[in-house]
Order: structure tokens, then sequence, then C-alpha cells
């Protein structure tokens, strides 16, 4: 599968790293020098210096042939916009990261699948792991 | 003494340090004594007492103007080295002018002898065998007194090692050890500290050595020859003590000496690894898969090139050549004069190339050529990427940043434009002085061997040639060995001193 991810947040590295082990093809899009040439230190994968509005980058990146697009910046916007575009390059698989809650259903209009406020869930999870007794 | 730390270092700093390198040559000359009474050669006493003498005066009265100097830094390091090695074989040319001089008074001598009574003679031989080049103008070295063959083979062996290494291993040094190591272009360190490594390059060097010298006795040379021989294969010198180099010997000898040639031309940081942890994974890497793979298909290259114009020259002839010229060694088994123009400018790409870094061999080196050759190779990737993509620059399976993997490569086109720039100008120059008969093929070989410490020569090289070609061999020779760039800041050096003097006269 060819999948375009958008921003080198932890959670995009993190999504990086997973889906190269599964043998996945990947190509980074990430407007922060340092942060997209630290992934590319790493993985041998194409990134790509740029914003997600700078005119034609996914035709650089390709994305008549991507399978799946991930969007996992901080800012929503940006996560907003990478799902326009992948949705106008039909795209099949729309992935979110959502930072704000209110903004889940614009998000959910296009089809897309979201993963709203990630380090709620992760918070979540760490206070789940707080057993009964220690209250 | 003790130095001050905050000195700042001076040019008596590069005096002190240059005098602490001239014991060296007086050490040696000392060490060579024995041998003049053993071959009853005592007129030889009088020439390397005085060279003695003259080496430890000099170097001790530098020692005394530079006593409070402060220590070195780099610049001034690299100049010392620069500076001392064309001093060391000043005073190592004494021997040979001196014996010329006494010998030339009876009747008998051979004209090889009678050669050096020019002092230039003199000097060309000396900074051949301090460079570990092994250019010699030495007609017939068979008719040299035992002396002087041994100081010939004795320069290019402590010369192969570095008279820097020596010192440091030796001697107790006040200049910061590491600079100097480090000037002297083997950058690759082996253990912890400058003293243990040279330490244990100096031992590797002696016991290839005299592996070397035992091997040579065993296939069948005299001891003699297998002494002064594996001197100077070990060195990758190039000077023999017979006639035609090592055509005088028989195919199984010349056979036994390709693998001591190889030897030399690996860096020592794999040596150690190879004796210490028998890491044989080492000789596969970087610059060393690019030695053998220049070796393999270099040599099978030269061999259809010559197959192709002469059909009577041998598989071996060729390989021996093609070794010889790769690894900077200079011995021969034929006469190459007589081969193809093509041949001659494979060789001459071989000698430009060299060996490893970090080995004792001339040449730019495998490294730079390794660098040089992934510049071309990320100048077309780039053309490649699409406008926004980001490149990924590996070296020997690691990934580089991008600052890191353009400034090797720069580093090492800076040196290939000075290499290659420096070759032009000498051939110009030599074309004007050798005689008709020999060709721009011959002079460029001629002048690819000088800067890459080789030795091979077309035999333009004789004791008739003008002082002029003497010279510029010589200058070739000193500043290939040191990599150019010391010697280029030596001699600017007074250009920005004199700069600076102006620019205060100005200011007040």
């Amino acid at each position: 599968m060819y999948i375009i991810v958008v921003g080198a947040s932890p959670e995009g590295s993190s999504f990086i790293e997973l889906a190269l082990d599964n043998g996945h093809r990947l190509a980074l899009i990430e407007p922060d020098e340092a942060k997209a040439r630290s992934v590319l230190q790493k993985h041998d994968i194409e990134v790509f210096q740029a914003n997600i509005a700078t005119g034609g980058i996914l035709d650089e990146a390709q994305a008549h042939q991507a399978d799946a697009i991930l969007a996992a910046t901080n800012d929503d916007s940006a996560n907003l916009m990478a799902m326009f575009l992948g949705q106008q390059y039909h795209i099949k698989t729309l992935i979110s990261m959502v930072n704000e809650s209110q903004h889940r259903s614009l998000f959910e209009k296009l089809g897309v699948e979201v993963l709203v406020n990630p380090e709620a869930i992760v918070a979540k999870h760490l206070y789940r792991m707080l057993s009964p007794k220690s209250f | 003494m003790p130095v001050a730390l905050s000195t700042p270092p001076s040019i008596k700093t590069v005096l002190r340090d240059v005098g602490i390198l001239l014991h060296i040559p007086s050490l040696m000359a000392l060490i060579t004594l024995p041998l003049c009474v053993l071959a009853n050669e005592l007129y030889a006493i009088g020439p390397f007492v005085l060279t003695a003498i003259v080496a430890l005066g000099i170097g001790q009265l530098l020692c005394r103007v530079g006593s409070k100097a402060g220590r070195s830094n780099l610049r001034f390091a690299l100049i010392t080295v620069a500076l001392s090695w064309i001093l060391i074989p000043c005073l190592g040319a004494i021997p040979f002018g001196f014996i010329a001089l006494h010998l030339a008074q009876t009747n008998a001598t051979s004209p090889t002898v009678l050669a050096f009574q020019d002092p230039w003679n003199a000097l060309f031989e000396s900074v051949s065998g301090f460079t570990s080049t092994g250019l010699s103008v030495t007609l017939r070295p068979t008719e040299l007194p035992y002396s002087l063959q041994w100081w010939r083979s004795f320069m290019e062996w402590i010369g192969g090692i570095g008279v820097i290494v020596l010192v440091l291993a030796i001697l107790e040094p006040s200049t910061d050890a590491y600079q100097l190591y480090t000037a002297e272009g083997r950058q690759k360190l082996i253990g912890l500290t400058v003293r243990e490594t040279v330490r244990k390059i100096w031992w590797i060097y002696l016991i290839y050595t005299a592996l070397t010298i035992a091997w040579f006795y065993w296939v069948g040379m005299p001891w003699w020859e297998a002494l002064n021989h594996g001197l100077t294969a070990v060195s990758i010198g190039g000077f023999t003590i017979t006639n035609n180099s090592m055509a005088a010997y028989s195919p199984m000898i010349q056979l036994a000496i390709v693998p001591t040639m190889v030897l030399g031309a690996i860096s020592f940081s794999v040596h150690h690894q190879l004796i210490r942890h028998r890491q044989f994974a080492a000789l596969w890497q970087g610059q060393h898969k690019a030695l053998w793979l220049l070796l393999g298909t270099g040599a099978v290259g030269l061999f259809l090139e010559n197959q192709w114009n002469d059909a009577t020259i041998g598989w071996f002839d060729s390989l021996f050549q093609w070794f010889s010229a790769v690894v900077t060694s200079g011995f021969t088994t034929a006469n190459i004069s007589t081969w193809s123009p093509g041949a001659k400018l494979l060789l001459t790409t071989a000698m430009i190339m060299g060996g490893t870094s970090g080995s004792l061999v001339g040449g730019l080196k495998l490294r730079r050529v390794v660098f040089l050759w992934k510049g071309i190779v990320w100048r077309f990737q780039r053309l490649w990427l699409r406008p926004h993509q980001l490149m990924r620059y590996t070296l020997n399976g690691k990934v580089v940043l991008e600052s890191e993997a353009l400034c090797r490569v720069e580093s090492a086109a800076v040196l290939a434009i000075l290499w290659l720039g420096l070759i032009g100008i000498s051939v110009f120059v030599l074309l004007h002085i050798v005689p008709p008969e020999y060709t721009i093929a011959d002079v460029l070989f001629e002048a690819a061997s000088a800067i890459g410490s080789v030795g091979l020569s077309m035999g333009i090289v004789v004791p008739d040639l003008s002082w002029v070609g003497k010279l510029v061999l010589i200058l070739l020779m000193w500043m290939g060995r040191l990599e150019i760039i010391p010697v280029l800041l030596l001699l600017l050096a007074p250009i920005g001193h004199l700069n600076a003097v102006l620019n205060q006269r100005i200011r007040f």
C-alpha cells in the first residue's frame, strides 16, 4: 500500500515506523526542515519539505497512486486541507488526527476516519492504569 | 622547562618542533656507522659522522632558539611538517655527496657513484627516499657502496612510516601530539590516545618488516637483498639494489613480492582490526572495497590493453606493474617505457588514485576517490528529485547529514584539483626540458609517479636531467607526500606575514 503522511509529529513518525515494518511504501510531507531531515536519517522514504498548502505538492507526492493519506499535524486547518485534497485525488482511505474535538463534525462530513484529541486518549489510557486501590 | 599553555604559537614554535625532528637523520646516520665498518667501507664513516653532527647541531640549535615557545596549533603543526620534510632530505643528501667526492679521487669509480658529485642528484635521491617515492638517479644500484645501498633503503623505510610517527613514539614530545599526527595525513585513530596509536602503528610496521625480510629470504633472495628490498617493499618505497628492479628475479620471487606490496596499501586501522580482533569483514568496507575492485578490474584492463598492442607482454607483467602503480610501490618487472601510450595512461590513472588512506601509500587515496564518485552519484540523484523532495545521503551504509556529505566531497574535490593542476603545470615545464623522444604520455607518467610517491619511471629521471627538471620533480614528491596543503601553507606563510606587517605599518 502507498501511504502519504502529512506532518512529522510524534504520532506521524511512529506511524511511519509501524507502516514501514509492515512493508508499506510511504511518503512524508513536512514543512519543518529539521523534523523532515530527522525522519530521513532514520527511514529510507520520500520526504518533501513543504506545507500541505504548497501548490501541487500532492502531485509531487504522486497522490493519484496513493491508497491512503494520513494527516497528523497539530494544526487542524492543515489536517482539513490535507483531507480535502485527498478527496479530490480520490484517495480511498482518509485518516486524520483532530486536535480540537469541536472540529470533529467538519472532518466527518468529508467521510474521514478521525482520531479526536490523541493526547486526551493517551491520558484516559493512563488514568485507567490507576488501580482502584490507589484512591 | 615547563611551557606556559597560554603562550600563542609563533615562528619559534615551528623552529623548535623542526629542531626535534632533525634529531632523526642524526640517529639514522649513527645507526649506519657499524655497517660501514662491517662492509669494510671506512671512507663512508666520515660522511655519515658529518651528517650526524650537522643534523644534531642544527636540531639542538633550533630547539634552543624555540625553548620558550608556546604549544603548536594545527596551522603551525602543518607548517612544521612541511618544513621538516624538506630539511631532513637535505641532511640525508650529505652522505651521497661526500662519499661520491671521496670515491672520485680513486680511479676505478663507476659513473653511478660519480653522478652524486652533483648536489642536485644527491638531493633528488634523498627526497625520493624520505618521501618513499623510489624515483632514482642511480644508474646501476649494484655499483653503489653497501653503505649507500643501505642508506637508500633505510631512508625509504623511515620516510614510509613517517618521521612524525617516529618522533612521537621515541621522544617525549612537547608539541601537541595529536595535531602533529593528523597533520601527517593519517587521520583514522586506531586506539584511544595518539601515543598509543603511534606505538601500535610502529609495532605493526616492525612486525611486517621482519616478516617480509624473512619471507624474501625464504623464497630465494640473498640475505642482503632480502633485507634492503624488505625495507623498501613494506614502506611502499620502490628503491632496489638490483640494476633492473624486480626483473632481476625469477617469476617465483616476483610472485612472492605481490602480497607484500598489497599489505602496505591496507589501512593501519584495518591491519589492527585483523590482528587483534580477526575482523576480516573490515577488508570489504568503503575504500577497501574500492581497492580490490581497482586492483582486479585494472589488472584485467591493462592485460587486455597490452594484448591488443603487443601480445608478448605476459599476464603477470601486466598484473605486477598494475599492482605496483595502484599501491604506489614502484617495483617493476618489465620495461614499461616500451609499452603503448594507452597502457601508460592506465598506469598513470592508477598512480593518481593510489591506495587507501591511513596506509603507507601516496596518491590522492581511494577514500577521496570514493567521495568524488559519491559526489557524482549524488549530483545526478539530486537532478532526479522532485522540487520539494529532500535528498538522503549515505556513506558506507550510514546516513550522513547533507552538510557533512557535501563537505567531504568538497575537500576531496579541492585536493583533486590541486593535484591535477600541479601535474599539469609540471608537465608543461618538463616538456621543455626532456629530450624530444619522450612524448607527453611519458612526461605525464613521470609527473604522476613523482607526486603520487610511486617511483615507476619512463626513464626521464637520469643523472643528466637538467636541474630544473630535478627541482620540479623534487617539489612534486615533497608536495605529494604531504598532500599538498601543508606545503602551500608553508609557502604562503611569508606572504601572510608580510601582509600583516604592512597592514600594521599603515595603521600606526
